[in-house]
Parts: structure tokens; C-alpha cells; sequence
């Protein structure tokens, strides 16, 4: 029999646990990334201009469009000051073709819960700041997140996409007519919402036990399923540390994991910044 | 999901050769029910109904919404009966089954239809605000009669429910409270509707093979089935026999007096079970009454 | 600081726990309970599978999570994902290529910690369906309080007032970390003190299930 010798593209559709193995080997990942280093991540605020804040990140190929609209609603009966923050995340077919048209997929669900859960836990927003006259009128808050390519990691483009999407929030003053039963609002006073902080994720893979993967890539999420989350806030405080799959995660991974996304914070946060400079400069 | 077990040909010609000889295999008489259990508590309206092997979990909740815009002062009574592969292996998700369909009409028709529920107590503030009432029935496990075994941990639980108390305080506006507060206050019962599930095997001039209660097995190989309510007055308040083997007009009348017997003996039962559930409850609130508690019991004394 | 909980439990000790396997007729079932909180677990399998999901070097594993009140959401969405991962780095799925393990979870009764009562539930039915596991896995959930205390096995009522709430799950061969939900506001030392506690009481759940198996066993059952 003769050695049969294949390409880079066939060993990898064949192997791909392998083709990643022989990579890792030398430290370097299949996009030429270190084993600790993030894609190139931007962001861009106020892309559309019919929301009342929106924002767009990149990570790498992973592309992320949040959008927020504020609509006026009647509070729950049982809390009458409390507006609402409705955070739902969309994966279509057009971001990668795994996902079928149609109700949303688990996966979306999943991440749909785990920013709401992460909005509520943290108590990001103040929903009493939402009110406009107790027990009659509220604003709410539709945040939709629409991955637009789907490339891995995409919860942290979600959250980093939502946050900064909700720093850009500005709403307009609005006032409860009593006699008439209306709300009038004024475009001329615009609000942004206050945020009692700004958290930021960062994802690691695990593959074989042994190497950790920062910023893993569609293809690396495919073969290494041990998945761990780490949000940090600014003060350096953790808000979620979610972890998935496998069986080797000790304690020194999470230290270690913690350690890196508090680096993290620090480059996506001036990222923001400088974001926001230029937007103001416009 | 991977497809129930079946039969086989030489199992139903057994079962069906027995009960030709009038022997059911699992002992009983043509007549007879299997052991009924009933457990309530600890919370209220938390019910759980063992019938033989099969068993059925009933759990009601509350909360305080708006009316339907066409019933204004009427509470909502919502029943739940979503099935899983758990009771019903080989379940195909995401689409509503024929068992699912049969066993929601049916409690449906029971207990909604019937008005066993006062509604119109759960009113609070006319098209504002109305207690709704939620059913929420897991099947557990099916060893056939899933239906009579629903329809009596639906009834119990809803009986052995307690909602908080309200006070209105303002023109739009309420205090709920909790159960330290004030004592919360049962739902009104109008009546217990009981479903009684017969299977026809063979239907012929000169002898009626059927039985009450199938279970599993024998509900596998019958040839039509009929399920009567009656409640605690004697009434019957659903007759529901879709399709199968035709029935003459004396099989029905007969069928419905053995009916009412065993819907007797069944609420007989529940009323036993909510006793014990109630003395537990009252023995509990003894024990770690608080002062308000005490003041209302000398005042009753 | 409060001296006691609701419930007059040390800070750190775990609701009374009580298992019983075989609860309904499948090719195993187990009701696991941490005091008032009761998760049903009940296992199909390896069974007949349907060709959409079919594959070809181990079994498909389907988990479907049942709540106590209500239609399922995506928070038990969420608990599906978790567990059907979990599950997938413990069982030897490569065994039974082409046959599907159904496992559905139905919550008997919520008082707290649910997620973690339903991976020892989903664990105990395991065993007691014989499927092959390389491990298991065993979860505790804790809770920070606002004055920094952490409870471990919350109920419901200790949930509700908190600062953060954690649900670990480990293996029992060398107590690695399987699972991790942790939402709220921490540092990393009150993490890591969680962890620990938490794996402390992990151990716990590890001896009750052993005993569970070995009065199963002498039992005949």
C-alpha cells in the first residue's frame, strides 16, 4: 500500500481533533493565534439609526448587531414600578448554515437566558428607572442581538454587543398625561439610562485536558467542548462564570481563565472608549 | 425518539383468552379498581394519585391577572396537561398527540364545562384584576386509566389548594398576603366530578366481555373504550364514547350504576386524604403559629 | 449576620437527602430529594433512534426538562443543555452507537437548588438503568449572602435575598469541575471559597448515593 498523502482541507474535514492536535503541538492555532490571544474585536456604536441605541462587534469573523427599542407598555400587576429589559438573542441560517429558519434554536435560547440572567443577577439596569407614572405606563426595552456571521464564540460578542448597545441608549423625556390616560414624550430631552456597571466576557476552550484555547474559533468549538465564561466588571468583581462539558477543568484553569479576562476587560473597555470618543467627536 | 413497545400476538391472544374466563392477569375482578392512593401535601394543592402503577402528580398555583375581556368578573381556571416520554415512551415532541388531545377535552369538559370551580369568586376588582388558577398535571408513569388517575389528582389537588388572602385597599390596588399573615382561603368546590374509564373487548348478543379500569396491557388489545363522569351528587356530568365497538342502550345504563358506585368509593377516598392533609396542615400551623394566629383561634373558641 | 438559617441548617450542611430508584416502570428511574426540593429522573434507553438524529460512532443522548409550574422556557432550555453536556463527558455514549438515551427530568417539587437536585436525580437513574459511565457526576448549588456568608443548598426562600448564586457539579473519580453556573455579583476568593465548600458537600451527596446503591443491592431490587 502507498503512503497517501491528503491537503491541509481534507485532513482537516477528516481529522479535525487531530489536524488541531498537530497544530497545538507547536503552540499555534489553525488563524495563526497564539494559544492565549484574542481576535481582533471592534466595535461600532449607534450603526442604526432607527433604535434608540445599537452597537456592532467583531470578533474576528463573529459579527454581532445589537439593537434596543423602547416602546411603552402597562407594568405587571404585581410590581407597578418596574419596566422591563426583554433581551433576545437571534441565530439565523444567514449567520451559519447549522441553523435551520424557525422558532429559535436551543442554542439561542441558551444564550438568550444566560444574558438575562446575567442582566438580573448583576442588576445591570435599575428597572425603577424604566417608570414613567407608577402602575399605568413603563417603558420597555426590546434588545435584539442578530448574529450576522457565526464564526464561535459568539456569547461574548452578545454580551460585549448588548452592553455597549445599552451605554448608547438614549431616551426620550416622556410624561403621564392623568387626564387623557397618554404618555407624551420629547424628543428634544434625550436620557441615557444609567448602568450600574459595565460587565465584559471573555471564553475559553479546553482541548485534550490540557490546552487552553482563548477566543475558540467555530471550528475549534467543534471539537473541543469543554467551554468556560468568565464576566468581569470593572471594579475587577466577577458577575458570571459559566463552564460546560468535560471533565478536566481544576482550579488552576479557572484562575488562570479569571486572570485573562480581567486583562480582557481592560482591552475591550478601552476599545469602547475610543469608540465613543470618535462618535462624539461626529 | 425511539418507538413504545408493542404487544405481542401471542401476549394479546393470552390476555384476551383470560379475560375470556373471566381471569384479568393482575388478579381482580371485572369490576374492580386498582388500589387507589392518594397523597396531598406539603404544599397546598399538591397532589399526587397512585392507581396501581400509574401515577399522576397534580400541582395548582395562583396569581393575580386580568380578565378574559368577555367574562369581567370571572377568575381563570387554566388546566396543563402537557404529556412526556416519561409516562408515554416513543412520544414524538412538538406535536400534539392523540393521547394528549383525548386526556386535555376530557378533564376540559370534567371540570371546566362542569363548573366544578366557583369562577366568580375569584373575582377581585371587576375587569381588573381576577385570580387565575393554574392545574399543571405531570404524568408520571402509565400503566393505563391515565385518564381517571388525572382526572382524581386534578379534583384533590384543586380541593386541597389554598390561595392567599387579599384586601383591597384602594381603588386599583391590593395587598396580597402570606401565609403568616393571614390564613389563605380555600377554592369553592361546587362539586367533584370523577372520570370512570371501561374497555370493551368483545361485543356480542349473548355475552359483553369488558372491563373497568384497564390498565395497560389491556387497553393495548380493547376494542373501544368509554369514560364516564359523575360527581359527588350522582350525576353524570360527561359521557364520552368515541368510536370503537357499538353499545347497547342496557350496557350504558349498567355501566353508569357501576360508574357511581365506584365514584363513591373514590371520593370517599379524597375526602379521607384531604382530612389527614388538613390535620397535618393545622398541627403545623400550631406549631409555629404566630401571635395573630392565636388571637383568631380564642376568638373562634 | 444571621446565626441560622430558615430551616436552623449549619451555613454549610446540606438539606436532608433522600433517594428512591425505581419510582416508575422504565429502564431506570430515580426521585431524588434535597428536603423539599424533588426531581423525578426517568431513563429510556439505549433505544431505537430516529435517523435525523442518528449517530454513527455513539448514542444520542436527549434530555427533556419538565418544570413544577408552567410550560418549559428557555430557563429549562438552559438546564437541557446542561445536563445532555454533563452527561455527554460521562456516559460511554461510544458503547451504543446508533441507539438514542432519553432522559427526562420532571420536577416533583421546587424548594431551591433545582438544577443541582436534577443532575443527582439524572445520576442516580443512570445507575440505575446500567448504562455504562466512565464517572459520575454529583452538583451542590450555594448561595453569598449580602453580609459575604456563603449557605450551601439554598432553599428557595435563601434565594431569593442573595448577592450570587452558584450550582457546581463535579466528578466523583478525581472531583474536577463538570459543570459551573454562577450569576451575580463576586470576587474570586468568595468564588473560590464556594468551590471549595461546595466540593466539600459534593462529597456528602457521593456517600448517600453509595448508599443508595448498596441498599438497592442488598435489597434485590
Amino acid at each position: 500500500m502507498s503512503t497517501q498523502t491528503y491537503e491541509a482541507e481534507t485532513f482537516r474535514k477528516l481529522q479535525p481533533q487531530e489536524y488541531l492536535r498537530k497544530f497545538l503541538l507547536k503552540e499555534v492555532r489553525p488563524d495563526g493565534r497564539e494559544l492565549k490571544q484574542f481576535r481582533q474585536t471592534t466595535v461600532n456604536l449607534g450603526c442604526i439609526s432607527t433604535t434608540n441605541g445599537s452597537s456592532l462587534v467583531r470578533i474576528g469573523n463573529t459579527t454581532v448587531v445589537c439593537g434596543i427599542k423602547a416602546e411603552v407598555s402597562v407594568p405587571k400587576q404585581t410590581s407597578t414600578k418596574e419596566g422591563y429589559l426583554v433581551p433576545n438573542v437571534e441565530l439565523s441560517p444567514m449567520c451559519s448554515p447549522k441553523f435551520k429558519p424557525g422558532p429559535p434554536s436551543e442554542h439561542a435560547q441558551v444564550l438568550s437566558e444566560n444574558i438575562n440572567r446575567l442582566l438580573k443577577s448583576a442588576s445591570i439596569l435599575d428597572l425603577n428607572t424604566l417608570c414613567i407614572h407608577e402602575g399605568s405606563a413603563v417603558w420597555v426595552l426590546y434588545a435584539d442581538i442578530v448574529c450576522v456571521n457565526y464564526d464561535g464564540n459568539v456569547f461574548d460578542a452578545c454580551v460585549i454587543g448588548l452592553i455597549t448597545a445599552l451605554s448608547n441608549v438614549k431616551l426620550p423625556k416622556a410624561t403621564f398625561a392623568e387626564e387623557e390616560g397618554l404618555v407624551k414624550a420629547t424628543e428634544e430631552l434625550l436620557i441615557p439610562l444609567n448602568l450600574s456597571r459595565l460587565p465584559y466576557p471573555a471564553t475559553f476552550s479546553i482541548f485534550d485536558g490540557q490546552y487552553l484555547l482563548v477566543d475558540p474559533t467555530e471550528v475549534e468549538e467543534s471539537v473541543a467542548h469543554e467551554v468556560i465564561t468568565i464576566i468581569c466588571d470593572e471594579a475587577g468583581q466577577i458577575c458570571t462564570v459559566w463552564k460546560v462539558g468535560g471533565i478536566s477543568c481544576t482550579p488552576k484553569h479557572l484562575e488562570k481563565c479569571i486572570s485573562i479576562a480581567r486583562e480582557r476587560y481592560i482591552e475591550i473597555a478601552a476599545i469602547v472608549e475610543n469608540e465613543e470618543k470618535s462618535n462624539n467627536l461626529i | 425518539m425511539g418507538k413504545e413497545a408493542e404487544l405481542s400476538t401471542n401476549e394479546k391472544e393470552f390476555i384476551l383468552a383470560s379475560l375470556r374466563e373471566g381471569i384479568r392477569l393482575d388478579n381482580r375482578e371485572k369490576l374492580d379498581f386498582r388500589s387507589l392512593q392518594i397523597l396531598l401535601g406539603p404544599d397546598y394543592g399538591h397532589s399526587e394519585v397512585r392507581l396501581g402503577d400509574t401515577k399522576v402528580l397534580a400541582k395548582v398555583s395562583c396569581e393575580v391577572t386580568r380578565p378574559h375581556l368577555d367574562r369581567p368578573s370571572e377568575g381563570i381556571l387554566i388546566l396543563n396537561t402537557e404529556i412526556s416520554p416519561m409516562a408515554f415512551p416513543g412520544l414524538d415532541m412538538g406535536r400534539p398527540s392523540e393521547e394528549e388531545i383525548i386526556i386535555s377535552r376530557t378533564l376540559e369538559k370534567a371540570i371546566k364545562r362542569n363548573h366544578a370551580i366557583d369562577l366568580e369568586g375569584l373575582c377581585i376588582i371587576r375587569e381588573k384584576k381576577v385570580w387565575t388558577i393554574r392545574v399543571d398535571i405531570h404524568f408520571l408513569d402509565n400503566d393505563g386509566n391515565i385518564l381517571d388517575a388525572a382526572s382524581i389528582a386534578t379534583i384533590s389537588a384543586l380541593a386541597h389548594f389554598r390561595r392567599p388572602e387579599i384586601t383591597i385597599t384602594g381603588e386599583d390596588t391590593i395587598t396580597i398576603h402570606s401565609a403568616e399573615q393571614l390564613n389563605p382561603v380555600p377554592l369553592v368546590v361546587h362539586h367533584i366530578p370523577i372520570c370512570v374509564t371501561f374497555a370493551f373487548f368483545e361485543i356480542s348478543e349473548n355475552k359483553d366481555l369488558w372491563v373497568v379500569d384497564p390498565n395497560w396491557q389491556e387497553e393495548k388489545i380493547c376494542q373501544g373504550d368509554m369514560t364516564i363522569v359523575i360527581n359527588d351528587h350522582k350525576e353524570i356530568c360527561v359521557l364520552s364514547k368515541a368510536g370503537g365497538v357499538p353499545l347497547s342502550m342496557e350496557t350504558i345504563i349498567y355501566c353508569s350504576k357501576i360508574a357511581t358506585s365506584k365514584v363513591e368509593i373514590i371520593i370517599d377516598d379524597i375526602r379521607k386524604a384531604l382530612e389527614i392533609a388538613n390535620d397535618k396542615n393545622s398541627n403545623k400551623n400550631n406549631n409555629n403559629s404566630n401571635k395573630m394566629d392565636k388571637g383568631k383561634r380564642v376568638n373562634r373558641d | 449576620m444571621s446565626l441560622n438559617r430558615v430551616d436552623k441548617r449549619k451555613f454549610t450542611e446540606i438539606r436532608p437527602i433522600s433517594i428512591e430508584q425505581n419510582y416508575v416502570n422504565k429502564d431506570g428511574s430515580a426521585l431524588f430529594k434535597f428536603g423539599d426540593s424533588a426531581v423525578l429522573c426517568s431513563i429510556n434507553g439505549p433505544t431505537e433512534v430516529k435517523v435525523r438524529d442518528e449517530k454513527l460512532d455513539k448514542a444520542t443522548i436527549d434530555v427533556l426538562f419538565k418544570p413544577w409550574i408552567g410550560s418549559p422556557g428557555t430557563n429549562e432550555k438552559t438546564h437541557e443543555l446542561v445536563l445532555r453536556s454533563t452527561l455527554e463527558s460521562i456516559i460511554q455514549a461510544n458503547l451504543h452507537p446508533r441507539t438514542l438515551i432519553q432522559v427526562v427530568c420532571q420536577v416533583l417539587m421546587d424548594d431551591g437548588s433545582i438544577l443541582a437536585t436534577a443532575i443527582n436525580a439524572t445520576t442516580m437513574a443512570l445507575i440505575n438503568a446500567g448504562i455504562s459511565m466512565r464517572d459520575i457526576a454529583v452538583a451542590v448549588s450555594c448561595v453569598i449572602c449580602k453580609d459575604g456568608t456563603i449557605l450551601i443548598d439554598p432553599k428557595e426562600q435563601e434565594i431569593e435575598e442573595n448577592q450570587s448564586f452558584h450550582t457546581f457539579a463535579f466528578n466523583k473519580v478525581s472531583l474536577n469541575l463538570l459543570f459551573c453556573e454562577s450569576f451575580g455579583v463576586f470576587t474570586e476568593k468568595q468564588y473560590f471559597d464556594c468551590y471549595e465548600l461546595s466540593k466539600t458537600a459534593a462529597q456528602e451527596v457521593i456517600n448517600e448515593i453509595h448508599n443508595a446503591i448498596k441498599y438497592n443491592i442488598t435489597n434485590g431490587r
